[in-house]
């Protein structure tokens, strides 16, 4: 499994201890070269010295070692390689012969013949007739030792001290990388075991956005966004099994106590078990009708066959067929449309749609109040409006308005309704690709079914 | 014994009412929520059989009002609501059973019994006073191997003396655990009933009074030497 802790910590272990080890290399390469060059610039006034010496002249080939410095001295032919001058230190052992030009040094690490480390310098002259020992015009190479066993050492105790401190800045870099890691990816573990604790028994959790980083606020809300919305599916489904087991449970219930009753107590039985047990039935029947009435619609088969529909007739005839309703509860129904709306639609689902909002607002509109229904203009893109008092009903309902089998009555005593009619309207409509909407303004629900922009 | 049904589907009241009354209860009923709480305070019923969506006021609102004014009534919760959360808010509420709908007539009437018995401290469902024994569950009586008939009318009345034996019982409680609302005050269903089960316990001429009046208190079944 891919960890973000394991990738950071390998990455920044990889790329520290190379950084070291680079660091480490450079330093010593550098302060190598540096105390070479010390050393070389310590040699070059004795060669400088030696040249003097060697010069032809009164002084003939002075000896150097009258000085009491330690360096060695040597002389050659530069054409013949004849030993012209050697120093006495160097007893039997002779300096490495190099051919080097005048006005060129030379600077090299040798080996004596008896293994004693030396650094060179070398270079060419070029001698003028003086004396017997010279010849005018030779050219002689002279070339100065001096033992570098202290450099090499120095070298060697560098690159030591630095291999060493290169390492233990290693282990401290290595140890500050996990130290940040750890410290860096720690809100990001805390977030991941908020979000390892959330089940569905426990959707009312919310990850705490304040003081969290604000690298990892965009994933908290996002993810209390989703939560709240898991939240109210699992209610709604929640509610709507509840409601549905109840719509259920409750008549088959009716049934059964009263077949139960007859059956124990036969003297008991009357007319009115069988009238009773034929109405919940019925109410049976139409919330199984409904329930596949909803799931018939939302195969979408339902909305192929389509015909054009007189929208005005539809709604007088419906108004029509529930006119004992309007006059049982004094209902004031004023329809607001000049001219006769055609639409290309299904015409049962439509009237699925136009019957069940009608039926809602007979329903629930008080008594002797006004039902208002309205065709707006086609440009609108609105095909049907209805709007009815409704002083029970909250801003807090709209959202459950729809929902299968809300009541606004907690206790769905009413036998009448199961709460179905308006989840089949939507439905229906989205059948349809129509929107149907609800808004609930100074005491009046307005219902409109509309064209989807 | 005097049971309290609110549950607002006319079929399952009828059915509920009807049943408890044949199986020898008094019942008083109701369909509203808020009327419900309002006769369990003023009465003390033996069980109160409660749903739980109710118009008016809900069944556990009724049960934590009865609770908290420190009414102990046993409740049996007879609901459509039958997730696990549900029958755990019942219980916790204070409720004594819980049962799903639909149910059976015979169960219901089986747990309204073991809530009376609970009531009373009765283990067994048999009462027994000298050679007297009172079957409450098939509502049988019997003494001195005699099968005794005693109408259902009587038999509530004969059920309560059983379960306070050895205890004084005035003629209103009797009244209220064994009549329903109904009854007058006024009437003498009490002193009927007495003479009535005297007379059927009388099962021979060795057969000696178990209910004894006790003058200005009430009643009181024993068995006296």
């Amino acid at each position: 499994m891919k960890s973000i802790r394991r990738h950071l910590v390998i990455w920044l272990l990889t790329w520290l201890s190379l950084l070291c080890v680079v660091a480490v290399v450079a330093f010593v390469f550098a302060s190598r070269k540096s105390l070479i060059a010390d050393f070389d610039r310590a040699l070059s006034p004795e060669l400088a010295n030696a040249r003097l010496l060697l010069r032809p002249g009164p002084l003939g080939f002075n000896n150097p070692e009258n000085r009491g410095v330690e360096i060695f001295i040597q002389a050659w032919d530069s054409d013949t390689e004849n030993t012209l001058y050697k120093s006495a230190n160097l007893e039997r052992r002779s300096l490495p012969f190099r051919k080097v030009r005048p006005r060129i040094t030379l600077n090299e690490n040798a080996t004596l013949e008896d293994g004693e480390p030396v650094r060179i310098a070398a270079t060419g002259i070029v001698t003028f007739a003086s004396g017997e020992n010279a010849e005018i015009g030779n050219r002689i190479v002279v070339a100065v030792a001096k033992n570098r066993s202290q450099l090499d050492r120095r070298i060697r105790n560098l690159t030591v001290i630095s291999a060493l401190i290169g390492g233990l800045g290693t282990l401290v870099a290595v140890g500050i990388a996990r130290l940040a890691v750890e410290r860096g990816i720690r809100p990001l573990d805390r977030l991941g075991n908020r979000v390892d604790e959330i089940d569905p028994g426990s959707l009312e959790t919310r990850l705490e956005t304040d003081g969290l980083a604000e690298e990892l606020r965009p994933f908290a809300l996002r993810i209390n966004d989703l939560l709240s919305r898991v939240e109210d599916g699992f209610a709604r489904e929640r509610r709507f099994s509840g409601d549905l087991s109840h719509e259920l449970r409750t008549p088959i219930a009716e049934i059964r106590a009263t077949a139960e009753f007859a059956s124990l107590y036969p003297d008991r039985a009357s007319k009115d078990d069988y009238r009773s047990v034929l109405q919940t039935t019925e109410r049976l029947e139409r919330i199984v009708e409904s329930q596949l009435a909803l799931a018939r619609i939302e195969s979408a088969a339902a909305a192929e066959e389509q015909e054009t529909v007189a929208l005005n007739d539809l709604i007088d005839q419906l108004l029509e067929s529930r006119k004992t309703e309007q006059e049982n509860r004094q209902l004031r129904v004023d329809f607001l449309c000049d001219e006769n709306r055609f639409v290309e639609t299904n015409p049962e689902l439509l009237r699925t749609i136009l019957d069940n909002l009608l039926g809602n607002a007979l329903e629930y509109a008080p008594e002797k109040s006004t039902i208002q229904l309205s065709v707006p203009d086609p440009g609108s893109g609105e095909w049907f409006r209805i709007s009815n008092p409704a002083p029970d009903l909250g801003k807090s309902d709209l959202p459950r308005l729809f929902e299968r089998l809300w009541r606004k009555e907690a206790a769905r005593s009413d036998n009448r309704h199961s709460g179905l009619g308006l989840s089949l309207a939507r439905s229906s409509a989205e059948a349809l690709d129509l929107s149907l909407r609800a808004e609930l303004e100074g005491g009046i629900l307005t219902f409109s079914l509309s064209e989807n922009s | 014994m005097r049971v309290l049904v609110v549950e607002d589907s006319s079929p399952i009241l009828r059915a509920v009412v009807g049943s408890l009354e044949e199986n020898g209860f008094a019942v008083d009923s109701t369909a509203e929520g808020d009327e419900g709480l309002w006769m369990a305070e003023t009465h003390d019923y033996d069980v109160a059989v409660l749903d739980i969506m109710l118009p008016g006021m809900d069944g556990l609102t009724i049960l934590k009002n009865l609770r908290k004014g420190g009414k102990k009534t046993p409740v049996l919760f007879l609901t459509a609501k039958d997730q696990i959360s549900d029958r755990v808010t019942g219980l916790n509420a204070g409720a004594d059973d819980y049962l799903v709908k639909p149910f059976a007539i015979e169960e219901m009437i089986a747990r309204v019994h073991a809530l009376c018995r609970r009531r009373y401290d009765d283990a067994d469902a048999v009462l027994r006073c000298a050679d007297l024994e009172v079957d409450t569950l098939r509502k049988k009586v019997k003494r001195l191997h005699y099968d005794i008939d005693v109408p259902s009318r009587y038999y509530a009345v004969l059920e309560y003396l059983m379960r306070n034996q050895g205890r004084v019982v005035s003629r209103t409680d009797i009244e209220t655990h064994t009549y329903d609302e109904l009854v007058s005050p006024m009437s003498n269903v009490v002193d009927v009933a007495i003479h009535t089960l005297r007379q059927l316990l009388k099962v021979d001429e060795h057969a000696k009074p178990l209910i004894h009046t006790k003058r200005g208190q009430g009643y009181i079944l024993e068995e006296r030497d």
